[in-house]
């Protein structure tokens, strides 16, 4: 072993010890007299000053000592623990944690000076409160610490005061020295995150910590290797398994067998050397929920339940920001202050559990605290001045489509961000990193009672669950954590069909449109496309933001698989997200969602030009803006309809069309449709042929809740202008008036008197009359 | 003269060699399933021990005129920096100790294209060797153009 391997070994280990401390120490404020715990406490901090010895580490050895000379009267009942001595002693794990940080750098001690935390320690140790002059002599610590800040501007010292003695340390230092209460901050976060990559053996009983048998340091990519033969030989073994009914030979189905009992075992065990306890993550938070609750000021009581629940140690890593982020939201928004909390008749210690449990192959991760609740009302209005929603809809909204909302990017109820939560990242960067390891995430909170998050993610991502489907001969993985539902359409029994939009074809799934792409043609197959398809499949998914329906040939099944990356030849194609490997040993490429939406183009599409009704008629608007349906006819270009008056658009296909005298009607909602050829009732417009058309365009209006199809050449779009008429001097048929858009005039249609002329020719029925009739008009 | 063993196949009637110690190992049957928009020389990919292994057309690499039907049964797999290929041929021949004396770097008309792959011929009393190079092999920077045809001779 080199002497680097040494200095890594101590690293690590010292790493370990403190951890551990950190855990420890918040334990022994709890609970003071455990002397079990103190006696394991002093026992680790003795470890670290020997090894600091070892290595000649002066400062580490030096600061060490002092903490055990504390620790030492504590053990023996000299002095009793108090918060001050707590918060020196966590300070105490903050500066040994830099020292470590620097000596991992430059393989040697950074320089600095401890003098006046050792100070502390001993005059806390020795019985002493902090006095006046003790505190003098920290706040001589200030400048000592910026000069060091400036020698190593590169190494990452940036000494922070515990906060108990922060005011005072501002209060004395000259103003340039003065260290803002961000940074202190910034520097407490960084040792949380960044010791977040240390190894160590997690037991519950702490006494056991000495005593165990050091675990075995594996290099990772050597264990993923290991899993991924495992993976193969289990393969193997399920082809080798039906020779052994084919073959009466017993001892070679006794060979078998025992293969077969003998890779099942080391499958799960090798399962089991991926598996973490959650315990790694969470054994930060008290020391983390301790230090936001200072500084907060809030009297926080963590809770945790289920430490010992085990999943994939990647995921390990990819929960604990999310987590982090959501335990300050949970204390910094949620929980209020003691005053507060006394008023409101709850007990000043607010309360927050964390709670970890299996269920249905996933891990359910619960964040709850018994703070104040989500406030509603500042939810409605955030949405609004964030420009979520509008005013209108607002006011509409449920409860639990508000607390959807939380999630959307750009959302955050505090006006000013915070130290703590706030930082310009908010819930839904939480929801994106869940998403992105298969999980999900739903949030619940009752006004006065507490906020409930809880959070579902898979045990592993390594398997995951896949929808697989077959466009032409070849099979391709849908992950299914990105499906929303699947459709069957069965066009033999009249259901509705596809329709197109500015030509993207849409299929109506209850109340909102969802654009369509076919697999097909999105991975470029030549398709022998049958004359008419009667069953079309589609998987409805949802991805970057928008929803779409993908078309597939047939709908298979649902299987675990083993994502495995396609490697750097494919990597220019991002319609796949790698490929699988399945039962009987060939390859199926699973979709990338997020990249066939984005290649389709449909992401872009959909986002110059919303397509559901909910967007569409409910632009906002400006005070003396109105909004319009701009369509043509033939032979007149620039018609509007304001958009009050549309209920929908229509595309009908001419086949659907029937007589009823000397109407045309369309089967409607279950209701009966007049169709207006509105070409008739507006001057200017040109009779148009409609026999040749494969769709035709219907603006549905509601006249006293009876749907009126006015018939249109085509729709252009939908536009604000200003609320000013020019009304039609003399009075144009069928026309209210004009309003300018830019450089065009645009002319509105009057419903009202068409709709009228259009009662005229029931009396009449002839149509050739209505032209003369309304000349007279 | 240090003799080099070479690994041989055939393809659409030519006999080439490629460095034995660059392959790992010859299969046959091994199913591919093709992955739609990758470029013409890439057939699909296909498992080896749960290893995924892009299967390379070795006609349209080299540009060779080849049958209506394409039915190369037998992969050799190329052990390349960090990945392996399958290199999809007619038939693999055996490995033949190759010495210096026999080389001949390739013909000046050849095409810029295939002198990339090949790194020139053995001549052998009743044969001819094409040398491939893997690092031509592995190179994919081209692969939108399709390559010129390979002239021999």
């Amino acid at each position: 072993m080199s002497d680097d391997d040494i200095l890594d070994e101590f690293i690590i280990e010292a790493r370990e010890i403190i951890d551990q401390l950190d855990v420890d120490f918040v334990k022994l404020e709890e609970t003071p007299e455990d002397i079990k715990l103190i006696r394991n406490i002093f026992r680790a901090v003795h470890t670290l000053k020997g090894n600091s010895g070892f290595f000649s580490f002066k400062r580490l050895e030096k600061v060490c000592h002092a903490a055990e000379a504390m620790l030492g009267k504590l053990r023996d009942g000299v002095i009793a623990l108090d918060a001050s001595k707590t918060t020196s002693l966590l300070f105490t794990l903050d500066t040994l944690r830099e020292i470590i940080a620097g000596i991992e750098k430059d393989q040697k001690e950074p320089a600095g000076n401890d003098s006046a935390l050792i100070k502390d320690l001993l005059s806390l140790a020795s019985g002493q409160e902090l006095t006046a002059k003790a505190r003098v002599a920290k706040t001589e610590t200030v400048p000592v610490h910026e000069e060091v800040k400036q020698q190593n501007r590169e190494t990452i010292v940036e000494p922070s005061l515990p906060p108990s003695h922060f005011s005072e340390a501002v209060l004395a230092a000259p103003p340039n020295n003065v260290l803002s209460p961000q940074r202190t901050a910034e520097s407490g976060e960084r040792y949380s995150t960044e010791n977040g990559e240390g190894i160590h053996s997690e037991e519950d009983e702490s006494s056991k910590h000495q005593d165990l048998v050091a675990p075995v340091k594996v290099n990772l990519a050597l264990l993923n290797e290991l899993m991924s033969l495992v993976s193969e030989m289990v393969l193997a073994r399920n082809r080798l398994l039906p020779f052994s009914t084919e073959f009466s030979d017993q001892s070679f189905s006794n060979a078998v067998r025992t293969i077969d009992l003998l890779t099942q075992a080391l499958q799960e065990r090798m399962m089991k050397t991926r598996m973490q306890p959650i315990s790694q993550v969470w054994a930060k938070f008290p020391r983390l929920v301790r230090d936001v609750a200072n500084e907060c000021n809030k009297k926080v009581s963590l809770l945790q339940e289920g430490t010992e629940t085990e999943l994939d140690r990647s995921l390990l890593d990819a929960i604990r920001d999310p987590l982090v982020h959501m335990i300050r939201n949970s204390i910094d928004h949620g929980l209020e202050t003691p005053e507060d909390r006394i008023k409101a008749g709850k007990s000043e210690v607010g309360k927050l559990l964390l709670k970890a449990s299996h269920e249905n192959g996933m891990v359910v991760m619960t964040i709850a605290d018994d703070g104040a609740g989500i406030n509603f009302e500042s939810v409605r209005k955030k949405a609004v001045s964030s420009r979520l929603v509008t005013a209108q809809e607002a006011k509409n909204l449920q409860d639990d489509q508000l607390l959807a909302l939380i999630f959307e990017p750009g959302f955050s109820t505090k006006d000013t961000a915070s130290n703590l939560s706030g930082r310009g990242v908010g819930m839904d960067v939480v929801k994106t990193n869940i998403s992105n390891i298969g999980g999900s995430i739903d949030i619940e909170s009752l006004s006065g009672m507490g906020t409930t998050i809880r959070v579902k993610i898979p045990l592993t991502v390594a398997i995951m669950p896949a929808l697989f489907v077959r466009s032409n001969a070849e099979q391709y993985a849908i992950p299914q954590n990105s499906i929303v539902e699947l459709v069957r359409l069965d066009l033999s029994t009249g259901e509705k069909g596809l329709e197109d939009f500015y030509g993207t074809p849409v299929f109506r799934l209850r109340d909102s449109l969802v654009p369509l792409l076919y697999l097909y043609q999105q991975l470029e197959f030549d398709h022998d496309s049958p004359e008419f398809i009667h069953v079309i499949n589609i998987v409805i998914l949802q991805s970057s933001g928008i929803r779409f329906g993908l078309i597939v040939d047939e709908v298979l099944n649902i299987q675990e698989i083993v994502v495995k990356p396609l490697g750097p030849l494919f990597k220019e194609i991002s319609d796949f997200g790698g490929a699988t490997i399945l039962g009987d040993g060939r390859v199926a490429l699973i979709l990338d969602v997020d990249g066939i939406a984005t290649q389709s183009g449909l992401v872009a599409k959909i986002q110059s030009r919303p397509l559901n009704d909910e967007h569409v008629f409910t632009r906002v608007e400006g005070e003396d803006q109105v909004s319009m349906l701009l369509f043509a006819l033939q032979g007149l270009e620039n018609l509007a309809i304001p958009l009050d008056l549309v209920k929908r658009l229509e595309m009908i296909a001419p086949n659907r069309i029937q007589k009823n005298g000397n109407r045309h009607v369309v089967q409607y909602d279950g209701q009966i449709m007049e169709l207006l050829y509105l070409e008739s009732f507006v001057s200017g417009a040109k009779a148009k042929d409609w026999s040749g058309e494969e769709t035709i365009s219907v603006i549905v209006h509601n006249a006293q809740d009876v749907p009126i199809g006015l018939v249109v050449s085509q729709i252009h779009d939908i536009i604000n202008t200003s609320k000013d008429l020019h009304a039609a001097i003399p009075a144009q048929k069928g026309l209210l008036g004009c309003v300018s858009l830019g450089e065009s005039v645009i002319n509105v249609i009057n419903v009202d008197e068409i709709l009228a002329m259009h009662r005229m020719t029931y009396v009449k029925t002839q149509y050739s009359v209505v032209a003369e009739l309304s000349e007279t008009l | 003269m240090i003799a080099v063993d070479y690994a041989t196949f055939y393809l659409g009637g030519y006999f080439f060699g490629v460095l034995a110690n660059h392959v790992l190992e010859v299969n046959h049957d091994l199913e591919i399933t093709n992955v739609p928009k990758s470029p013409k020389t890439i057939r699909g990919i296909m498992n080896l021990r749960g290893q995924l292994v892009p299967a390379i057309d070795m006609y349209e690499k080299l540009g060779l005129p080849h049958p209506e039907e394409k039915q190369e049964k037998i992969s050799i797999i190329l052990q390349s920096d960090h990945m392996l290929l399958a290199l999809l041929v007619d038939d693999v021949g055996p490995i033949i100790p190759l010495e210096e004396e026999t080389f001949e770097p390739p013909p000046n008309n050849f095409p810029l294209r295939s002198r990339e792959l090949v790194l020139g011929v053995h001549k052998l009393p009743d044969t001819l060797i094409i040398i491939l190079d893997k690092k031509g092999i592995v190179n994919f920077n081209h692969h939108k153009n399709r390559p010129a045809p390979l002239q021999i001779k």
